[in-house]
């Protein structure tokens, strides 16, 4: 049964979505993400087991690879891609509260700014990663910021932006949520973005790499 | 014989003139190998995923809606010197690596370049019903074919500064090189309004977003240089790697 797991968990990595899938050329035919996880399901795995030692352990070998620069943003977008078939299972076992996610992260590309690649990718790593994800869009005002932090309870926010004009945007949206909620993590990054400047914004973490802010957001003690 | 020489155009015709140009998709020769370089060899391996690329490539002016522009400014009211730009009452912040490639020009011409909507649109779509690697080609196509329409008009203006007995320096856009993206609405000022059908966010994005805009320096003793990455310090820049 192991064997199976590891099969999820390389039908994820590779992007092999479902046995229609095109690629990677070298499993052409044959069964992916889609079909194995209800495989493994009618073999009685356990929907929790499923999850962590298949579909997020193939996440997390695509984010490092990514972190490490040995593949590009489109080989993420197909293992997301995987990662979602197989959900399509997995996800009534989260209604009925059989298994459960890490939290909640608001994201959103911030006030002035229509750029969501960036962010969709992080957003992707980080429910690859076993947290839910509330995504809030492109130009999001720190309004919107606050009424998802009122209304989600989430564990963390991630804010994205591309140009200099409109990472300005960030300090206000930080100030506005730590009024809400000072405890609340916010993660920052796009860019432009520095070190240096998340510090001097308040923020609580930046990377250029998606792999460390779930990494980070893993370390996070959430009740 | 006439030579070029002989066939000098006065320069007093071109200050102050705007172009603007409309074309069509297969002007800019887009080819499927300069799309792969965004996606990765992996990716790109895929024979159905060459095909993809193939089949929009060869609809593209279904998508498409290519528009460039150019203006030649006054060169009574150009100055540069060391990090600065003036023009008129304007100050251009250019900072060292853009300005220093400048020195020497008696005037610049603006330039804008723009895809058009369609290719961006269709991307957002696509992503948004979970197909994401189709979205993310489409992405990646318009931004090289609002590349290549910087490229194209790059060679007008060249083409139209040596008709006028000028050389031209490279092309350097708003948020590269060190000069802030703030200034696009300085620079966007100097335009015609709404020049190529492109218009600009109070954040300075320009809309549609699969659109260039930049600056290219005219005189007798400007060269082409390469572009300075390598004492630049924004290395997320897509000269740096196109890639990520």
């Amino acid at each position: 049964m192991e064997n199976i797991l590891d099969e999820i968990a390389v039908c994820v990595e590779r992007g092999k979505s479902n046995i229609q899938s095109p690629y990677p050329p070298d499993l052409k035919g044959k069964e992916g993400a889609f079909e194995l996880t209800q495989k493994a399901l009618e073999n009685g795995i356990k929907p929790s087991e499923i999850l962590n030692e298949g579909l997020i352990k193939g996440m997390q070998r695509i984010g490092e690879k990514f972190r490490a620069n040995k593949v590009f943003v489109p080989d993420v977008l197909i293992a997301a891609k995987a990662m979602n078939a197989a959900m399509v299972h997995i996800k009534p076992f989260f209604i009925s509260n059989e298994i459960k996610t890490k939290g909640k992260i608001v994201m959103g590309t911030v006030a002035g700014d229509l750029h969501d690649i960036g962010k969709n990718i992080v957003a992707m790593i980080i429910q690859g990663g076993g947290w839910e994800i509330v995504d809030l869009g492109v130009d999001v005002s720190a309004e919107k910021f606050v009424k998802a932090v009122e209304e989600h309870k989430p564990a963390a926010i991630g804010l994205s932006a591309l140009l200099t004009t409109t990472m300005l945007n960030m300090e206000s949206i930080i100030k506005e949520i730590k009024t809400v909620n000072e405890d609340i993590k916010v993660l920052v990054g796009g860019a432009p973005l520095s070190q240096e400047y998340a510090d001097s914004i308040g923020a609580d973490f930046f990377s250029p790499n998606p792999q460390d802010a779930l990494e980070y957001l893993n370390g996070l003690n959430i009740n | 014989m006439n030579t070029i020489k002989d066939n000098i155009k006065p320069f007093d015709e071109l200050i102050n003139q705007s172009f603007e140009f409309e074309l069509p998709a297969d002007e800019l020769r887009i080819e499927r190998e300069s799309i792969e370089s965004w996606l990765g060899e992996k990716i790109t391996a895929s024979p159905e995923i060459k095909l993809q690329v193939d089949e929009i490539l060869k609809d593209l002016s279904k998508y498409t809606e290519i528009r460039c522009g150019f203006k030649v400014l006054d060169p009574s009211q150009f100055r540069v010197t060391k990090g600065f730009m003036f023009y008129s009452d304007l100050t251009f912040n250019l900072e060292k690596i853009i300005s220093t490639r400048l020195l020497k020009s008696e005037t610049i011409a603006i330039f804008t370049a723009t895809a058009g909507n369609g290719l961006e649109s269709e991307a957002r779509k696509l992503m948004s019903k979970g197909d994401l690697l189709e979205g993310y080609i489409f992405d990646s196509i318009g931004s090289e074919t609002a590349e290549g329409a910087a490229a194209w008009i790059e060679k007008m203006i060249d083409k139209t500064a040596e008709e006028h007995g000028l050389k031209t320096t490279s092309r350097y856009s708003p948020g590269y090189c060190g000069w802030s993206v703030k200034e696009q609405h300085m620079l966007f000022s100097l335009l015609p309004e709404s020049f190529c059908g492109i218009s600009l966010t109070e954040s300075a994005l320009m809309y549609p977003i699969k659109s260039v805009s930049g600056i290219i320096g005219l005189g007798k003793e400007v060269t082409k240089e390469d572009y300075q990455c390598s004492v630049c310090d924004y290395t997320d820049c897509f000269r740096h790697h196109k890639l990520r």
